[in-house]
């Protein structure tokens, strides 16, 4: 059975387009990724690259992603059909391409050749926990400078200068692909307000660090940033304000919530053909027939099948409303943080069904479970989410 | 006073050596693994850099002679009536640097437990042994090989199997056991272990117990091949690997106890197991904790320090919360091992249960806590560098292993519950 029938999602709101370009990456998928990952694991060079090459190219997501005079730029609905499809395959590939596609939407015709002359792909700098004793502490343990970006701290700072402004920032992390992206989305604050400037990763005095480890999202190699006075002008002001910021947000969180969508149908299938093979209790009971294994597959099966519903139902809104206002951004944070702590919980169950065979590197699902906690903790949906979910939904105007 | 000796346990319950234990562990922790460990995964192969760690683990505090007699060279530990605290204090400490460094050296611990502990000593195969991990200048692993390809869980599936799926067999020929079979995945195996207590029947398909065999055999006897290390998401300082017996052919009496004991005593192993597994929980816990101290001071949210706004500090309060309720859960089991004259025979099935209930707690609340360390923490807690993520990857494996959650789910219902047909 497909996908798409064992989870059935609104079909009614996605294109002729969407379905058909989240085949064709489906194939590229297979192709590209699933059947050489057993050869290259998590290789970058070997693996990564070729493919991100071929989907880029020989699929055509990177027209698609930028749009132009003859093509349309993709819709929300599309995108997440497709995302959805790249993430089942990588969720490191899907983020990457999540992150890629928030900042191309905002990027105006005639600076993306500039951006784009050394690849297409790009990353998001967010605002994030500040590291550092408090300066200034007043007597209540509040800092007295300003309280940031609803409590957070942009990583990048910006200074006025006469034609535009200088942009700095020591150890700023992007949100992934640090060391290989070809240009960065930088969230700063301009007078209390979120700004996203375009910067390419050659711009002179930005200097790219040595790539670091993390927990997983191997497929995008990231590193940590230094800004010394990269000098922006205001062509490369891309977003200013709350509204555009909110939408560039809801966005990306589309993509990642449509990646997570993609993660838990490799869960399904990974933990479908497992349980294909194996007998419990030593008496040939076949495993999915056991009461508490399929409980558990049940689960499973649940929060795939309510993740994929979710996901498109906030692509169809962001495709009517467009994601900047208050709700949008709202729903777009409810559900991705839905969707995403589904599937690290889907992928939990699954390894606990599975228990030292899913530990394993051999059938894969240990690289998804890495994968989608380390995207959990780059959105900060546990932390910082609820607070956004707070603002809106109960007015809590202070935080 | 350092903060996670905050973390209160049942002080009366504590070996008289609990200080000491705890003070050389905790030293050999911070010199020598704590700032290398998040090297350790690229080492999972080799184990260039985790060896030295364990050399001084192992041999330098004696680790591999705790359990033999003391007029064998070891000391004397598997006669002590603090055996369970003194071990959960050790392998808690171990676990707060490594936990698979603790698995590592628990496992040591697991095979021999059969022979070495009280009141079921076997003298002879303890005479045998003792010179290999005691009189040597190189640590000495062991291995317990008990899962099989076709079974998994169902080895340790004990009271409802009766080892009648075990597919290994130990055929009786003159003075020899000759046994044939395929293992998966024992800690300390892919070529670390020097020994294997391999768990086979005398006459495969049966569910009588006396069939069930436990029977050493040497890494390097004729006939044992291993596979090479699995790669996995964690646990690289714990090797594991397929292992091949192939008309292995060992001594008679290097089966440990006999028909009926065998089984008998093997559920010793298995309490055991739950009590290392509730210390390297525990330890996994107190090390987080730290770091969620040291990193939840420095990070800034709303212009103050992460853990002086109220929604982050409700959240570290349920962590801390999981921490000392692990820890006092951990020291109650290891001093429930103690104290039989109270609560048992360490192999009776009573016994068994209670650890499987708290183990299951345990590590279920652990795996909830660990992810919500990481997400407090943003982008840090993902990073390498930051040793939460390690925690997170490598304690995984704790609830999932010794039949996996769901087998302990079914001990602990058919106990408390009386559940006949499960």
């Amino acid at each position: 059975m497909k996908n798409d029938d064992r989870f059935p999602i609104p079909r009614e709101w996605l294109s002729e387009e969407a379905v058909m370009l989240a085949d064709s990456v489906a194939r590229w998928a297979e192709r590209e990724v699933v059947a050489r990952r057993a050869k290259h694991r998590e290789d970058f060079e070997a693996l990564h690259r070729p493919a991100l090459r071929s989907l880029m190219g020989q699929v055509g997501l990177e027209d698609l992603l930028w749009g132009g005079e003859e093509v349309e730029p993709l819709s929300a609905t599309t995108l997440a059909a497709a995302l959805e499809q790249v993430g089942r395959a990588d969720t490191g590939l899907g983020v990457l391409l999540a992150n890629t596609a928030a900042i191309q939407r905002c990027v105006p015709p005639e600076v993306r050749p500039r951006l784009s002359e050394r690849g297409a792909l790009g990353a998001l700098v967010l605002p994030g926990f500040a590291s550092g004793p408090p300066s200034g502490t007043g007597p209540d343990g509040a800092r007295e400078s300003a309280d940031g970006l609803h409590g957070l701290t942009p990583q990048v700072t910006a200074r006025a200068t006469d034609g535009g402004w200088s942009l700095h920032g020591r150890a700023v992390r992007p949100q992934c692909h640090g060391a290989r992206a070809a240009y960065f989305g930088l969230v700063t604050d301009l007078d209390g307000e979120p700004a996203l400037f375009a910067v390419g990763a050659t711009a002179r005095g930005l200097r790219v660090g040595e790539p670091f480890l993390k927990t997983g999202l191997h497929s995008s190699v990231n590193a940590d940033l230094d800004l010394r006075g990269v000098a922006v002008s205001t062509e490369d002001l891309l977003v200013r304000g709350w509204a555009p910021y909110r939408e560039v947000l809801s966005w990306y969180y589309l993509g990642c919530a449509a990646t997570a969508s993609g993660a838990l149908l490799a869960t399904h299938g990974i933990v479908d053909d497992w349980c294909d093979s194996r007998v419990i209790k030593g008496r040939s009971q076949p495993f999915k027939d056991n009461p508490l294994v399929a409980a558990l597959l049940g689960e499973i099966g649940g929060l795939t099948a309510t993740g994929r519903i979710l996901m498109v139902h906030l692509a169809r809104r962001l495709d009517t409303a467009g994601g900047a206002d208050e709700a949008d951004h709202a729903t777009a944070v409810a559900i991705t943080r839905t969707v995403v702590r589904g599937a690290m919980d889907g992928l939990d169950r699954a390894m606990e069904l599975m228990a030292s065979a899913g530990y394993a590197t051999e059938w894969n699902l240990e690289r998804y479970w890495r994968d989608v906690r380390t995207l959990g903790t780059y959105l900060m949906l546990e932390t910082v989410g609820p607070m956004d979910l707070a603002r809106h939904y109960f007015g809590c105007g202070n935080l | 006073m350092r903060a996670i000796d905050e973390i209160t346990r049942p002080m009366e319950y504590l070996s008289p050596m609990d200080r000491h234990l705890g003070e050389i562990i905790r030293r050999w922790a911070d010199e020598e693994v704590i700032p290398n460990r998040r090297r350790y995964d690229e080492d999972w192969k080799d184990h260039h850099l985790i060896e030295p760690a364990f050399k001084t683990l192992m041999v330098d505090l004696g680790l591999q002679r705790f359990l033999f007699p003391e007029d064998l060279g070891g000391l004397g530990l598997g006669h002590s009536s603090y055996l369970g605290t003194g071990g959960f204090r050790i392998f808690e400490e171990v676990a707060r640097a490594d936990s698979a460094i603790a698995v590592a050296a628990g496992v040591v611990f697991w095979p021999l437990i059969m022979v070495c502990n009280e009141p079921h000593v076997n003298r002879r195969i303890c005479q045998e042994l003792a010179p290999l991990f005691c009189d040597t200048d190189r640590p000495v692993f062991a291995a317990n090989a008990m899962t099989e390809p076709q079974g998994g869980a169902d080895i340790e599936n004990l009271d409802v199997l009766g080892g009648s799926t075990i597919r290994t067999s130990a055929r009786m020929e003159g003075d020899q056991w000759v046994i044939n079979g395929h293992k998966l995945w024992p800690t300390n195996s892919g070529g670390v272990a020097d020994l294997f207590g391999v768990v086979c029947s005398t006459s495969p398909g049966s569910s009588d117990p006396r069939d069930f065999a436990f029977i050493y055999v040497p890494a390097d006897t004729e006939g044992v091949t291993q596979g090479g290390p699995y790669q996995k998401a964690g646990m690289a300082a714990d090797r594991n690997s397929d292992i091949w017996f192939e008309d292995v052919r060992v001594p008679a009496w290097y089966r440990a106890h006999g028909p009926g004991d065998d089984f008998k005593y093997f559920k010793e192993v298995v309490t055991f197991g739950l009590m290392g597994s509730l210390a390297f929980t525990s330890g996994v816990l107190l090390n987080t904790y730290e770091l969620l101290a040291e990193a939840t001071a420095r990070l800034l949210y709303r212009g103050r320090p992460l853990k002086e706004n109220d929604d982050i500090a409700g959240q570290l309060s349920d962590f801390a919360a999981t921490v000392q309720t692990v820890r006092i859960l951990g020291y109650q089991y290891a001093r429930m091992i103690d104290r039989r004259d109270l609560y048992g025979m360490p192999w009776s099935d009573e016994m068994v249960a209670r650890g499987r209930a708290f183990k299951l707690l345990a590590c279920d609340l652990a795996v909830k806590s660990l992810r919500q360390a990481m997400d407090l923490l943003g982008a840090h807690g993902s990073d390498r560098a930051g040793d939460v993520e390690k925690h997170w990857r490598d304690f995984k494996i704790v609830q999932l292993w010794m039949g996996g959650k769901q087998l302990c789910q079914m001990e602990v219902a058919r106990h408390y519950f009386d559940c006949e047909t499960l």
